[in-house]
């Protein structure tokens, strides 16, 4: 089963989403990482490995947008989906991101449904 | 004494005013003029005296409005048309300003009102008329051979650009095969002085690369084809960067190697980073060559002493490169610059180079608006300044975060492997696809070979590939044609362009081709791994 990377700064974030993936059995292997150095790190020794990122937009230092930008000239790690996960809806938001990446896997909402977030990530979870 | 010759002028009346031929008759013949005498004709008609002037040897004509047409500036422009070197001075008694004017703006000499002049005033205006149409015709043919020169003048320009292109390229495709085949070589058992023969010949053939380089980018900035950037950089980093380049050089030979920006100067500009390191990297290698000890130092300081012409938030930074190496014969100093001159053939031998470097640098830095010179002591080193004018930057707009972070994956990876990826390969020349087939094999690769953009697109209709190498010049339907075509449905297959251009034109026009990178001939083989590695990345 393919590892699924989380990027967020907010610790309490991450908690929320392991709560949802385990409520809904989804048993695969969860990464964290805290900022976009972290999650570089983390992509970089196991992008074999990871089946999909979930992906927070706003973060101090290195923002999601950023982190998303750098992965796709990869071309390695640049097949990986990415779901970003954001508070901010506006069609602005979603076109600049869309822009960014056309091939994104999906885009959703905080404060979220977890079905909905289940629903968008399942396809991807092998 | 003998007199002098008169040259004859014969001067043409067209009008029917008996009065007016006899006047003009006795005037002519009463000229006191040195060296010109007039004969008098006299046409009644307009189309009489078309005939007349058809005979030829008519030098001027004085013309009597109105003749036939109501409106007088026909008749004059039927004249002018069918005889646009022969002077017309029109005599008329139309005390018509209006038609003065649009006779002469149409042509006309001059436009004289019979009851205004005398005898002295027609001789004059004779004189005149002759005169100026003579400086007419001389004014357009000298014009026409401006025309013709610089038609000539661009045809040849046009001609150096294509032969240097074709030059270019017809000794790049053998390079590759030179260079790649000493690469393969290298990587078999050899004694060492097998190693270092080969040595000799890799770095021959590099700096026969460098040298053709050298011309091409020449060539394109004289003759002004090269636009400079304006993007926002870190002047530090790019410092640093310039730093890294040439840092292995003078650890080799023990020289100090430092760089000092004033704390004045500040840290954004916008300008063309690539060029301004293309210049530090040719100066700092230039002293590192010419030095055998001591140090080579960079310093960058704000310009203040010039009052020059300069834009909205435009600086002038003034770079200099000091050395304490061989340093430069006041008489030699000038010549540096020149293209093709090293200061000494000997020089030239000894330390190596392609005598270009100086003067692009000089070139580029014309274009940007700034100044080279170099002040220099035999025996005791050498300071080359240039100025740049640029404008100040910003930081925000400078920092290309996502090309760090792909930097920074990139470093984590693992070393990629390329075991098992099946290849087409589109290439024409022999030699590089026995090149290719050896490296593939090396690599552990499997490789399909085509040799033109046809095969190219039969064979991905039939088989699967993982990655796509296309040959760009390609006989019939090249590179970039065969890759629009196959992106038309296909997407997703990694295709690599392998160019003979070190241009970043051609690279950008690989790129909005459809291809997803290339790689320039000759071909580096770590480079080619890394690629396969990277582009035939995991399968879904």
């Amino acid at each position: 089963m393919g590892k699924i990377l989380i990027v967020d700064d907010s610790a309490l974030e991450r908690e929320l989403l392991m709560e949802i993936l385990h409520g809904s059995a989804i048993q695969n292997e969860c990464l964290h990482a805290s900022n976009g150095d972290e999650a570089i790190e983390i992509l970089g020794r196991n992008y074999k490995d990871i089946c999909l990122i979930l992906l927070d937009w706003q973060m101090p230092e290195m923002s999601g947008l950023e982190f998303m930008e750098g992965v796709l000239k990869v071309p390695a790690v640049a097949k990986i989906p990415i779901v970003m996960v954001t508070a901010s809806g506006t069609e602005d938001n979603k076109k600049k991101v869309k822009s960014i990446n056309p091939n994104i896997a999906g885009y959703i909402i905080k404060p979220y449904e977890p079905t909905i977030l289940v629903e968008t990530i399942k396809p991807f979870l092998n | 004494m003998k007199d002098k010759p008169k040259k004859c002028i014969k001067v043409l009346l067209i009008g029917h005013n008996s009065g007016d031929y006899s006047f003009l008759s006795k005037t002519l013949a009463n000229s006191q003029d040195l060296d010109l005498e007039y004969q008098l004709e006299c046409s009644e008609s307009l189309n009489i005296g078309i005939e007349r002037l058809t005979k030829g040897d008519i030098h001027v004509v004085l013309l009597d409005l109105p003749l036939v047409n109501t409106k007088p500036l026909e008749d004059f422009l039927k004249i002018h048309q069918h005889f646009p070197t022969i002077p017309i001075v029109i005599i008329t008694n139309l005390d018509d300003d209006a038609l003065a004017l649009e006779s002469v703006k149409n042509g006309a000499q001059d436009y004289l009102i019979k009851s205004k002049i005398n005898e002295g005033v027609i001789l004059r205006v004779i004189r005149y008329a002759l005169e100026r149409k003579q400086q007419e015709i001389i004014m357009r043919k000298k014009l026409e051979e401006a025309i013709e020169l610089t038609k000539q003048a661009q045809q040849v320009t046009e001609m150096k650009s294509k032969f240097l292109a074709y030059m270019s390229h017809e000794i790049r495709v053998p390079m590759n095969a030179v260079l790649g085949f000493s690469q393969l070589l290298k990587q078999t058992s050899l004694n060492n002085k097998q190693k270092d023969y080969l040595e000799t010949i890799i770095s021959n053939g590099n700096l026969i690369l460098k040298i053709i380089n050298d011309i091409l980018d020449l060539s394109k900035i004289e003759s002004g084809r090269v636009a400079l950037e304006a993007v926002h950089f870190d002047l530090d980093r790019l410092i640093q960067d310039v730093f890294k380049v040439v840092r292995a050089a003078a650890e080799e030979k023990s020289l100090n190697l430092n760089y000092y920006i004033s704390p004045a100067v500040p840290t954004f500009w916008e300008g063309d980073p690539h060029r301004l390191k293309q210049i530090l990297i040719n100066l700092l290698n230039n002293a590192i060559k010419f030095t055998v000890k001591g140090y080579v130092n960079l310093t960058v300081n704000l310009d203040q002493s010039k009052k020059q012409k300069k834009g909205e938030g435009e600086c002038i930074l003034h770079f200099f490169v000091k050395d304490t190496g061989i340093g430069i014969p006041k008489e030699k100093q000038e010549m540096v610059f020149e293209a093709f001159a090293q200061a000494d053939q000997s020089i030239a031998r000894q330390y190596g180079g392609t005598g270009l470097g100086l003067t692009i640098s000089k070139r580029l830095i014309e274009v940007m608006g700034g100044n080279i010179w170099v002040e220099s002591q035999p025996g005791k080193g050498s300071e080359f300044n240039f100025t740049v004018k640029l404008k100040v930057g910003s930081p925000d707009l400078a920092r290309d975060a996502s090309q760090e972070v792909r930097e920074a994956i990139l470093k984590r990876m693992e070393s990629l492997n390329c075991k098992g990826v099946r290849i087409l390969l589109a290439e024409d020349s022999q030699p590089s696809q026995e090149l290719m087939q050896e490296y593939f094999t090396l690599f552990g690769c499997e490789g399909d070979f085509v040799g033109n953009g046809l095969e190219v697109i039969e064979k991905i209709k039939k088989s699967s590939y993982d990655l796509c190498l296309m040959d760009v010049e390609l006989p019939g339907l090249d590179g970039l044609e065969t890759t629009r075509r196959i992106r038309k449905d296909n997407k997703e297959l990694p295709i690599i362009a392998l160019t003979a251009s070190a241009m970043k034109e051609d690279q950008e026009r690989c790129l909005k081709a459809g291809m997803n990178d290339y790689l320039t001939k000759p071909i580096d083989m770590m480079q080619l791994k890394e690629k396969i590695a990277l582009y035939a990345g995991r399968k879904k």
